[in-house]
């Protein structure tokens, strides 16, 4: 590399390790190095410059690195500040308080439906009213802390993180991985607003296992009550409800950490260790849980199913599809956990940009 | 531009600097929205705006520094300019910038602001 370049690039190196937080850091660099280039051109016409002094000179015209990148990091704080809500209001990008509130209420309700259909068929009431009021308390928490502002605290811990990077001596990244601040990373503000459905695609997967997962409580529900299959054996009971309580229980928790403390990082490592949980369930359940699908089926005695060779080859790998759906829910669980924990840099300083 | 004559206290000098810099602030987005206006049909790059800003504000608002470049991304993403990549005959691909629809109804709307208010002042400091 010719000297005067390595000077522009030593320069431009400088700007952009300051401007680490901004996602578009390339993008300013390539047009500062544009503007070296064109005030080199414009010194060595004028002054009849050799090409290394008027790279030189152009440097020493332009603003101290930290300085210039402090003016991008200070017009990008206004623009967060302005763009950003909680995480509870805005998972991550626009989604609509409504939205989320209705997604929310329907997982809810999907696992009241699940405790209810225990109840209906245990005749155990004990797990309906449990059930009931841990729901409606979980509901009623999430709901309060969609309205809870953090702002103000966001707008401290801006401060904070500003005057850090102002009086540091040490290099933005060293001061991201210092500073205590648990806010999660931005995505570049999106030029056009997101729409409903663009939104509301970043949280498909979770809405697809939940309705997967209540048509297959409302196929058994039916199959059951319509006296079709005894499908709830005493195991069932058992394993629904522990299935129930540990879902709720998991679900009450998050919720009560997120009114109580409201940060971004922990609630999100929390969301991860509930992801992780259900993901454990659903690998035990495939792996050690005694499915009697097929017994029951047969216990039946259906003529169609009985004299039908190719119904029974099904029915005789009913348990096998039981495990692949519990297997799929607990994948999706899996995934949802490493998209908490990866996705969003719940923990990763490096992903924790726009932060100022 | 601070001319006083009589020195500030510490406090008063923060104030003043404090009020200044939010004032030039103000100052440097209408200009540059102004020059991005005037070359609005062939566009203007960044370096070519730095020039404009230094030679019709005569020095006082110094675009060499490259710091309103910060301003212009903020613009940007505002969507008030647009920009392109156009080949430079002298170096690195320069970023032109043009004032959007939006872009031009801001600058209107903001320049007859300015107007309006600098009006009110005068009226108010100059018949006192």
């Amino acid at each position: 590399m010719n000297k005067q370049l390595e000077t522009v690039e030593l320069y431009l190196e400088k700007v952009s390790m300051y401007l680490e937080p901004l996602s578009d850091k390339d993008q300013i660099i390539k047009e500062l190095r544009a503007h070296i280039w064109d005030q080199a051109n414009r010194l060595s016409e004028n002054k009849g410059l050799s090409i290394q002094a008027a790279f030189d000179q152009a440097i020493l015209l332009m603003e101290d690195p930290k300085t210039l990148a402090a003016k991008f990091l200070e017009e990008e704080s206004s623009d967060f500040a302005a763009e950003w809500k909680s995480p509870i209001q805005v998972p991550e990008t626009k989604v609509q308080n409504e939205q989320f509130l209705v997604l929310a209420i329907i997982g809810f309700a999907a696992v009241l439906l699940m405790a209810l259909t225990i109840q209906i068929i245990s005749n155990d009431l004990l797990v309906s009213i449990i059930a009931v009021i841990i729901g409606v308390l979980a509901i009623g928490m999430f709901t309060f802390g969609l309205y809870l502002s953090d702002e103000k605290l966001f707008q401290e811990q801006i401060k904070r993180f500003r005057e850090l990077f102002q009086k540091s001596e040490i290099s933005p990244q060293e001061t991201m991985k210092t500073s205590s601040i648990s806010f999660v990373q931005e995505k570049p503000v999106s030029v056009k607003e997101a729409g409903f459905w663009s939104a509301f695609g970043e949280h498909l997967g979770g809405f697809l296992g939940g309705i997967f997962i209540a048509f297959i409580i409302g196929v058994i529900f039916v199959l059951d009550t319509s006296n079709l299959l005894p499908l709830f054996n005493e195991n069932w009971y058992t394993i629904g409800a522990l299935a129930t309580y540990v879902a709720l229980g998991s679900g009450l928790v998050y919720c009560a950490f997120l009114v109580g403390f409201g940060r971004i990082r922990t609630t999100r490592l929390l969301s991860a260790a509930k992801n992780i949980i259900g993901f454990s369930c659903a690998a035990i359940l495939v792996w050690y849980y005694p499915f009697t699908l097929e017994l029951a089926i047969l216990a039946q005695n259906i003529p169609e199913v009985m004299s039908d060779p190719d119904l029974l080859l099904i029915v005789g790998k009913a348990d096998l599809f039981l495990r692949m759906i519990i297997g799929i829910s607990g994948i999706i669980s899996g995934i949802s956990a490493l998209y908490d924990m990866f996705k969003f840099g719940a923990w990763k300083p490096s992903d924790r940009k726009s932060l100022i | 531009m601070m001319n006083l004559k009589e020195p500030l206290t510490d406090d008063l000098t923060k104030w003043v600097a404090k009020e200044i810099n939010q004032l030039s602030g103000s100052t440097l987005r209408l200009a540059l929205l102004a020059i991005i206006k005037k070359h609005q049909s062939t566009g203007i790059y960044g370096y070519a705006i730095g020039e404009e800003l230094f030679s019709f504000t005569e020095g006082e608002l110094d675009g060499s520094k490259a710091t309103f470049y910060a301003i212009l991304r903020r613009l940007e993403k505002d969507q008030l300019v647009s920009s392109e990549l156009q080949v430079s005959p002298t170096g690195p691909a320069r970023k032109y910038y043009r004032l959007t629809p939006k872009g031009e109804r801001a600058y209107n709307a903001l320049w007859q602001n300015w107007i309006h208010y600098y009006g009110i002042l005068q009226r108010l400091i100059e018949n006192k």
